[in-house]
């Protein structure tokens, strides 16, 4: 069509004037890439054309005066004066994510400068420079608001991610990740399945106006990802990165020598004979630098009427402790077509194969956890028995229980979980004319998992006491996604701009599992038959099954209307129901609503030219939480009662109906959470400077608890109430852009004050009780944060007797009880993150720092590392130990369970500021390499996590053995993170 | 326009098909989907097969559970906060019960305040409801009826006498609350936190409790000890009488000869009552009044506590063992120079730790000696030993002697004269019973009955013994436990027990 109006204008204006020229050339993006599609504009005139397949166009204008406008959606706009010229190529730079530029919402889109809500996106720019394994990784440090820790470094084990504080206790705080539409789940597991590199944009849904739309799971936030897809008439473009990179162990100890634990030792009447000398280095054994590799590859094109995506890839990461590892293998394909006019169908495949194992952590040495075992494990202990090769060294003169660390990895070295996750979904879009469109999709997300663990019967002790043990599950998970949307937009007399969209959603989800298990394997040949096949016993009862079903049916809708895009509003509507509630109770109803103000649109502020965009926004909104229901949650069940059939009488017994085993709760129902958000988003001298500020007030009602009730099974119910508030700024500047050197910075720092307001029954709960100090050190009440600490505390050590000095709270003169207080809050005062990125020519140097501050962990790990409560090994410390009345030392007298109460000793702070990440990327100057065909070479290099600043001893601040929002800041013999320095290179051709 | 519809038509069936089934109910339990549930009201028993599944778990599940609050712990406060046996490794908890420097937070004392607790409302399940079951189901018949309550009032009376033995005042259930639901949770959830009731009104009710069930409860059947029978409810209530706030020593005599008259004998040999063959564990005996009892191949666990399963001698045991015989005990045997029971008690044997002996030559517990082993909870060795007491505390010191000579002469011990006085002769059976009974849950009960308890744990002999943990001086008010933190947090009108 426009072709056609250019033509009839040059026929008329070459009868006009006389002097116009026509002026062609071609367009290329930075990469070399032809730019199709952009327009081509006159300035001043309603003169225009647009670039062809190739980039090229062809434009008459008036005379040498003219100006030619360059531009179109995400490159930034290039204006060339035409002067002498006939031929003018250009060159359009691809532009950050400016105003113009799309961001999805659920079940639709908006520009985002026509946003009225708190919607984060995350620069996916560095998406090939960092060894970031699972998607999460992606979001640390740059999203305001969204607290994310790397809280264990096993391999495989991805990120916790918190949206504006946590709200929830016995379901989960993760978001829900939503995948090219498709919800896929809530935290790590969700997401494992895909490969960072098939990421194209992702945004972060935080308020209850933009999330609600996800109604009864979006409580936590939602994190929207697109992946890659083909475009409109682009060539085959294919590209490839790999990166290989070596990892080790953020810190060691220093623990005693053979020698001072001698001495050590003999104050818990264990004595090791006086030849024995320093044999082993238990970090050396134990600890190794691991080698992590990544390939990907994809290529994407499209025609006139069909786009494509397929790409592949395969992670492997391995583990600083040699039983760790991550394997994964990754496929997609995605495939669009416009058959008609009017009809455009498409599939979308990911297929995903994952393998990992890890170690037995969260538990001290006499438990077989690994990482504490290192420390505790005496130096003069040998690898392996001397007497007895095939079996790990055990021989500790006295002190009982403990194993070698290589002992306690064999426990678990032939575990592994091993999935399939299959996400295929098939779409179908009907075009109405211009403003309606229809929608239909169907999805199939398919998990296969299969879990083993094997302990031979010969190399560890607990091995030979079980005679060999294996166990194997396989489950299967099917849910199947049924959505309809029917979307109108229209603009009416110039100025209205409505969007309306209507539709349903179902998921059912069906999940079924067989497992078995067997004992007693032949210690001469447990190598020989893999799996159940050879054990000999199978328990009374060793098979089980497992089956369980749960759906939701949800109807929602939304309206969105500008004017002008001065002045917004915005209302969400999404009724859910679900499965899992009682009847009568099953639906739940989830509205939003928000508004903005365009004040930068105002004549009043036309004048002020530093100011190019300010908007106000205000929204509202209720979201709902259900993972913490069971699938059954509401419906009274029964126990069973199973009978030895190996005894005589009940050799033909059967099963009968046994006692109660949950209350049933026939007005159980969802979590709500309300929130409200009051945000401002403003650029400055041509968004050069742009700064978003954002308050907001979480309350969540109907939080689902378990009730103990004393003498009877649990009852699940609707317990209690809790709030969250704070404040978030991002603030993004380009520092610098002059000729080839730029430097822009993005600044986010926000803050979350978390509250339980009420609890209806039981008042005060407590969590974690670690075996050696034998008291629980978390405790819960109203009107205090989730995640307390509890214990006493303490004031140095007493130089008459060696015993910790507690305070005496309530002045009785005993110390007991009643004498203990809260001693530290896991929440941090605020959390920031910064990334600096510094481009010179082909150059290019970025920053990611990531901070938190006023956060407490607590260091339970520290209590076996120092806290001399038997004959285990001990961190060099030890040696300073009190030993005699009158010394003055920090560290207590052995062997005292006095000293190794819950108390301050071993809470710490733990704010720090990490250089998260250093990349130096060098883009290879593409002159050369086009006329081999390759687009561009980009070789970098990446440090991860390689400078900390912290005061905490333990091996990293950011780790915590358990991610439920009642027990965070908990460190316990936690697999530690690493320091990570990747090679890599990133092909286009 | 015809192209339009067909495609609305298809939109529109696409939308409807997508609706989904939401009334799901679980196919791998019982459930409301899947058995008939019983109308309105919260019973969900109304037949006889019910009740008769729930007696099933009572002798299946609830006792069988004895072996960890009711063995393992209980061993601890009656052998380790006495003078028989150090607490055995450094697991604070009961390393604060052997210094008597225990609090309301001590993981021990709070799991066994709540297990008991939990056994009297399992067995509330069948007392309260098998009345009215007889009524709805007629194939209950009256003797059956009656013996399934007396078993589970038997049960239940066991677990209030411990409650009260251990904190004094106890909080004593008698019926099953109502269910919680949101409308009535104000009302109803403090009686499941409820108060505590005056010892002797505890034991007033056991008292109760126990005549009625030994009416109804089943015979002595010799092939099956591990029942709640008749006599071990009489036993049950010469132990009760015998204890200070209900005691009436004729009563104990009255209970001691009606048990012994039900056909019970001393074992020949001490050591075959916890004995094992190539096969099985021995049980049964003829001695045994009451035991809980397991199989080889659902064995119990608690042996790995004390020592090793004999029937898996290669079996890891790497770990410090609980209730370790201390130099006090020994000492004791060797001055009677009793070597049968020294030798039944105690074994010696070379393991991975030196806590309290040499590892080569270490002491441990040897009343549980397999996986199969019965845990003995009343015999006859002990009901002549009460009898003694009732009989010394009455004035007839020559009968009280000649119980003492029975026991005595089992184990080939020379027999003892006449005490003097009452306070010889008690002196001289609780040296008996220390010697009988050791390690089967006696000894500080048997001291604080008899008001000797402090003088024992806070002996300067005792505290010679080095192996001993630096123990706070015992008094009036901590022969009694802390009531556990999370309890009065629970249910803020409970106060502490006096001295913590």
């Amino acid at each position: 069509m426009k072709k056609l109006i250019v033509f009839v204008m040059l026929l008329l204006s070459a009868t006009a004037f006389a002097q116009k020229r026509t002026v062609t050339g071609t367009v290329t993006d930075e990469l070399g890439y032809p730019v199709i599609g952009m327009m081509v504009l006159e300035e001043g005139t309603q003169n225009g054309s647009a670039t062809g397949a190739d980039g090229r166009y062809s434009i008459t204008v008036a005379g040498a005066g003219s100006v030619l406008v360059f531009d179109a959606l995400g490159y930034q706009t290039v204006r060339q004066t035409v002067g002498d010229r006939s031929v003018i190529d250009v060159v359009a730079p691809e532009e950050a994510l400016m105003l113009d530029a799309v961001v999805a919402i659920g079940y639709g889109s908006v520009r985002k400068k026509d946003l009225t809500t708190a919607v984060s996106v995350v620069s996916t720019e560095d998406v090939n420079l960092r060894p970031v394994t699972e998607a999460s990784g992606l979001i640390q440090g740059k999203v305001a608001g969204v607290q994310v820790q790397q809280t264990s470094g096993l391999p495989g084990a991805g990120m916790t991610v918190r949206v504006r504080g946590n709200s929830s206790i016995a379901s989960s705080n993760d978001p829900l990740y939503v995948v090219d539409g498709v919800p896929v789940g809530e935290g790590g597991y969700a997401i494992a399945y895909l490969s960072p590199g098939d990421i194209e944009t992702m945004q972060i849904l935080k308020d209850a106006s933009s999330a609600a739309i996800y109604g009864s799971r979006a409580a936590n936030g939602v994190v929207l990802i697109t992946t890659k897809q083909g475009s409109k008439n682009q060539a085959p473009r294919v590209s490839f990165s790999a990166y290989a990179g070596i990892s080790n162990v953020t810190r060691t100890y220093e623990v005693m020598n053979t020698a001072e634990y001698r001495e050590y030792a003999k104050e818990f009447n264990v004595n090791v004979p006086e030849d024995l000398t320093d044999q082993t280095d238990w970090f050396k054994e134990t600890y190794k630098t691991a080698v992590t590799q990544n390939y990907q590859v994809g290529v994407s094109g499209g025609s006139d009427k069909v786009r494509y995506y397929l790409g592949g890839g395969y992670t492997d990461e391995q583990g600083i402790l040699k039983v760790a590892y991550s394997k994964r293998y990754n496929v997609r394909a995605s495939f669009d077509a416009d058959l008609y006019k009017w009809l455009t169908v498409g599939t979308n495949l990911a297929y995903s194969n994952y393998r990992n194992n890890g170690i037995i952590s969260g538990t001290g040495a006499n438990r077989a956890g690994v990482v504490l075992s290192v420390i505790n494990t005496p130096t003069y202990a040998l690898i392996k028995d001397p007497d007895n090769p095939n079996q790990y060294y055990n021989n500790f003169y006295g002190l009982g229980g403990y194993t070698t660390p290589l002992e306690n990895m064999a426990r678990s070295e032939n575990n592994f979980d091993t999935t399939d996750r299959m996400i295929m979904t098939g779409y179908a879009q009907i075009n109405f004319g211009k403003h309606l469109n229809f929608r239909s999709t169907v999805s199939m997300d398919r998990r296969w998992v299969h879990s083993y663990s094997f302990l031979d019967p010969v190399q560890t002790s607990y091995g030979r006491t079980q005679h060999g043990e294996a166990t194997d599950t396989r489950s299967d998970d099917r849910r199947m996604i049924y959505d309809n949307i029917l979307t109108y937009s229209n603009t009416f007399g110039d100025k209205h701009n409505l969007e309306a969209m209507a539709g349903t959603s179902a998921t059912v989800s069906d999940w079924q599992q067989l497992s078995g298990s067997r004992s007693h394997f032949n210690p001469e040949y447990y190598d020989a038959i893999w799996g159940l096949g050879g054990g000999n016993k199978g328990g009374v009862r060793g098979q089980s099954t497992g089956w369980s079903q749960w759906a939701i049916m949800s109807y929602l809708g939304r309206i969105a209307y500008n004017y002008d895009s001065k002045y917004y509003a915005t209302v969400n509507f999404r009724a859910d129901g679900s499965s899992k509630l009682a009847p009568g109770h099953k639906w739940g109803y989830f509205p939003s609503a928000s508004v903005a103000w365009r004040i930068s649109g105002e004549d009043f502020m036309k004048g002020v030219s530093a100011v190019n965009d300010l908007k106000l926004r205000v929204g509202w909104g209720q979201q709902g939480n259900q993972s913490g229901l069971g699938d059954y949650a509401w419906v009274q069940t029964y126990n069973t009662n199973y009978y030895d059939w190996t005894e005589s009488q009940y050799a033909d017994a059967v099963p009968t109906l046994g006692t109660k085993s949950n209350w049933k709760n026939d007005s159980l129902t969802w979590e709500t959470t309300t929130q409200t958000n009051v945000g401002i988003d403003a650029a400055f001298w041509g968004s050069r400077l742009t700064v978003t500020l954002d308050a907001y007030y979480k309350y969540t009602k109907d939080m689902l608890m378990s009730v103990a009730i004393p003498n009877q099974p649990s009852m699940y119910r609707n317990e209690g109430e809790m709030s969250n508030w704070g404040l978030e700024a991002a603030i993004s500047s380009v520092n610098f852009a002059k000729g080839d050197f730029e430097w822009s910075t993005d600044f986010n720092i926000s803050m979350n004050r978390n509250r339980l307001e009420k609890l209806a029954l039981r008042q005060v709960y407590y969590y974690v009780n670690p075996e050696t100090i034998g008291e629980n050190i978390v405790r819960m009440q109203p009107g205090m944060p989730l995640s307390q600490f509890w214990g006493y505390k303490a004031n140095g050590v007493d130089p008459e007797t060696g015993l910790v000095i507690y305070e005496d709270q309530n002045g009785d003169g005993k110390i007991n009880d009643s004498d203990k207080t809260w001693i530290g809050d896991a929440n941090p005062d605020f959390i920031f993150g910064m990334t600096n990125n510094l481009k010179w020519k082909g150059l290019s140097l970025s920053f990611l720092i990531t901070g938190s501050y006023g956060n407490d962990i607590y260091n339970v790990s520290k209590v076996d590392m120092i806290g001399m409560h038997n004959a285990a090994n001990q961190l060099k410390d030890a040696v300073y130990r009190w030993r005699v009345p009158g010394m003055e030392t920090d560290i207590p007298k052995a062997g005292e369970a006095w000293n190794i109460k819950s108390s301050t000793m071993w809470v710490e702070d733990g704010s720090y500021l990490k250089v998260k990440n250093i990349t130096l990327a060098y883009d290879i100057p593409s002159k050369l390499l086009r006329k081999i065909g390759i687009a561009r070479i980009q070789p970098y290099i990446t440090l991860a996590n390689m400078f900390t600043l912290t005061r905490y001893t333990g091996y990293d601040p950011e780790m915590s053995q358990y991610s439920s929002a009642t027990n965070m800041g908990i460190d316990y013999g936690t697999y530690p993170n690493v320091r990570t320095a990747t090679f890599g290179v990133n092909v286009d051709f | 326009m015809k192209k339009i519809f067909n495609i609305i038509g298809i939109a529109a069936a696409a939308a409807a098909l997508s609706a989904c089934d939401l009334d799901l109910y679980s196919p791998t339990s019982f459930n409301k989907g899947n058995i008939e549930e019983h109308g309105e009201s919260e019973m969900q028993y109304s037949t006889r097969g019910d009740m008769e599944g729930l007696r099933n778990t009572m002798y299946n599940s609830w006792l069988k559970d004895i072996q960890e609050m009711g063995l393992e712990d209980w061993l601890v406060y009656s052998e380790t906060r006495a003078d028989n046996a150090y607490c055995g490794t450094n697991t604070a908890e009961i390393m604060a019960l052997e210094a008597n420097t225990q609090d309301g937070s001590n993981k021990n004392v709070t799991r066994d305040w709540n297990w008991y607790q939990t056994q009297v409302a399992n067995s509330n399940n069948i007392i309260c409801n098998v009345d009215e079951i007889r009524k709805l189901d007629p194939s209950l018949t009256e003797n059956e009826a009656n013996q399934w309550k007396a078993e589970a009032l038997i049960w239940r009376a066991f677990c209030f006498f411990r409650l009260t033995q251990l904190w004094g005042d106890a909080p004593m259930v008698l019926e099953i609350p109502p269910a919680i639901t949101v409308d009535n949770v104000e009302q109803y959830y403090g009686l499941y936190y409820p108060d505590r009731v005056p010892r002797d009104q505890v034991y007033y009710r056991l008292a109760e409790d126990l005549t009625w069930a030994a009416q109804y409860a089943p015979d002595v059947d010799k092939g099956n000890k591990m029942l709640l029978s008749k006599a071990f409810a009489k036993g049950l209530l010469a132990r009760v009488y015998a204890e200070k706030p209900i005691r009436d020593w004729n009563k104990v005599i009255q209970y001691c000869t009606e048990v012994e008259g039900m056909g019970f004998k001393l074992e020949k040999n001490y050591d075959d009552l916890w004995g094992y063959d190539d096969n099985d564990a021995y049980r049964n005996s003829e001695e045994s009044i009451f035991e809980v009892q397991w199989t080889r191949s659902q064995g119990n666990w608690v042996f790995m506590m004390y020592h090793r399963n004999a029937y898996n001698p290669d079996d890891s045991y790497s770990w410090a063992k609980w209730t370790t015989p201390s130099r006090d005990l020994i000492a004791a045997f060797d001055a009677e120079k009793d070597e049968v029971r020294k030798n039944t008690n105690i074994i010696w044997d070379s393991c991975g730790w030196s806590n309290y002996y040499p590892s080569d030559n270490y002491a441990f517990m040897h009343k549980v000696r397999t996986n199969a082993s019965s845990i003995i909870l009343m015999r006859l060795a002990e009901i002549y030993l009460l009898h003694a007491e009732a009989l010394a505390c009455t004035g007839k010191f020559a009968e009280a002697a000649d119980y003492v000579n029975r026991v005595r002469q089992r184990v080939g011990l020379a027999k003892i004269g006449t005490p003097s006085s009452e306070s010889e002769a008690i002196d001289v059976i609780l040296k008996e019973r220390r010697l009988e009974l050791a390690f089967e849950g006696f000894r500080f009960f048997d001291l604080a009955r008899h008001d000797r308890i402090i003088d024992v744990h806070n002996s300067a002999e005792l505290a010679k013994d080095s192996y001993w943990q630096r123990r706070t001086p015992l008094d009036e008010n901590t022969i009694l436990l802390p009531i556990p933190t999370t309890a009065l947090e629970n249910n803020t009108s409970l106060e502490q027990n006096p001295g913590y």
